[in-house]
């Protein structure tokens, strides 16, 4: 039974955060805003510390990250979406790899100091790590192969672009880890269709979204 | 050395890296308006003049293997190409990459076969290896 509650929470902060980066990525990458940046510093980030602090159990984050990234495959528009869901995947993992040494009750990240300077940490390694790990998959998957100078040139670009995220993260995670006291059951009756019912909808979105643009 | 030491240390390494590093990217950005393609530059007109007309997508531009061949690489299908941005940005490809890719007037490079990682923008460099 607790299985099944957490395969539910994956399923839906991992739609949640789908749904994000396919929608609201889109719109951001369009109007010319740095839209990895915000998705990682906002957006993933915040979802996986909410996860980890409601749940309290290693491994959802991965999960999500894989829910995340497997719907970003369903809505191919919004700059490249096959970077898109590697980089989501990847960044789910570093998470794990990341916050393994945290304890599950987040208590080392209560004074504002630690809360800060974890969001920095956190979405600047997450951020960065996913842009390197796309760097190298997406040749991979492709047929044009991997040039490891390809992506040494570009590693001070890549180091530069992490500084707006890290940013983005030290506002999330306090803002997060504040809402502690927030009680959310995860006993109650209407956990399942609820759970269920956010991810249904976030997934029809993207669905209905994708076959109406291939359309027009 | 504990979490409440370490974590706060680690935050200030990533801001100076990070910082660091947008200095250098600033430093080095070119604002060239020409190409370099084995040592010889190019404006965007001179490669549209060469290039036939092709469009993928919503994009039409100068077709890449055309361009090669018009500028006299020799046995082009030989080669791979190292297509490099003003940011530093680049992307390797092969020569039947190129025959499916062009190159706008906005000097970025589209590819049919290839994801959008491989839409290389203000190309100022196109390296024949």
């Amino acid at each position: 039974m607790k299985n099944m509650k957490l395969f539910a929470g994956i399923l839906v902060f991992g739609s949640l955060w789908g749904f994000a980066e396919c929608i609201l990525g889109s719109i951001f990458h369009e109007a010319d805003l740095p839209a990895g940046a915000i998705m990682t510093g906002f957006f993933a980030i915040g979802l996986m510390v909410m996860s980890r602090m409601y749940y309290q159990q290693r491994g959802m984050q991965l999960g999500m990250g894989l829910v995340a990234g497997a719907m970003r495959l369903f809505n191919p528009f919004g700059g490249c979406f096959i970077c898109s869901a590697i980089a989501i995947a990847a960044e789910g993992a570093f998470f794990e790899i990341i916050w393994y040494k945290m304890s599950l009750n987040l208590q080392e990240l209560h004074p504002l100091r630690m809360s800060v300077s974890m969001g920095i940490v956190s979405a600047y390694l997450l951020y960065v790590g996913g842009y390197i790990v796309t760097q190298i998959l997406t040749p991979v998957v492709s047929s044009a192969g991997f040039y490891l100078e390809n992506l040494i040139v570009f590693l001070p670009q890549i180091f530069s672009s992490g500084l707006l995220a890290a940013l983005f993260g030290a506002v999330t995670i306090p803002t997060i880890i504040s809402l502690r006291n927030l009680k959310m059951s995860t006993q109650d009756r209407l956990y399942y269709p609820t759970t269920f019912g956010i991810s249904l909808v976030c997934w029809c979105i993207v669905i209905v979204n994708t076959i109406l643009t291939l359309g027009s | 050395m504990g979490k409440e030491r370490l974590i706060p240390l680690l935050a200030l390494l990533v801001l100076v890296l990070s910082s660091i590093s947008t200095v250098y990217v600033y430093a080095i950005q070119s604002n060239s308006e020409v190409i370099d393609i084995q040592g010889q530059e190019y404006t965007i007109d001179q490669l549209f003049y060469l290039g036939d007309e092709q469009e993928i997508e919503d994009y039409a531009g100068a077709g890449l293997a055309t361009i090669m061949k018009k500028i006299g690489i020799r046995n082009p299908e030989e080669h791979d190409y190292t297509i490099i941005g003003a940011d530093g940005y680049q992307k390797t490809v092969q020569w039947e990459h190129l025959e499916n890719g062009l190159l706008t007037k906005e000097r970025q490079t589209i590819f049919s076969d290839l994801p959008k990682a491989f839409r290389v923008k203000d190309v100022v460099r196109i390296e024949v290896e």
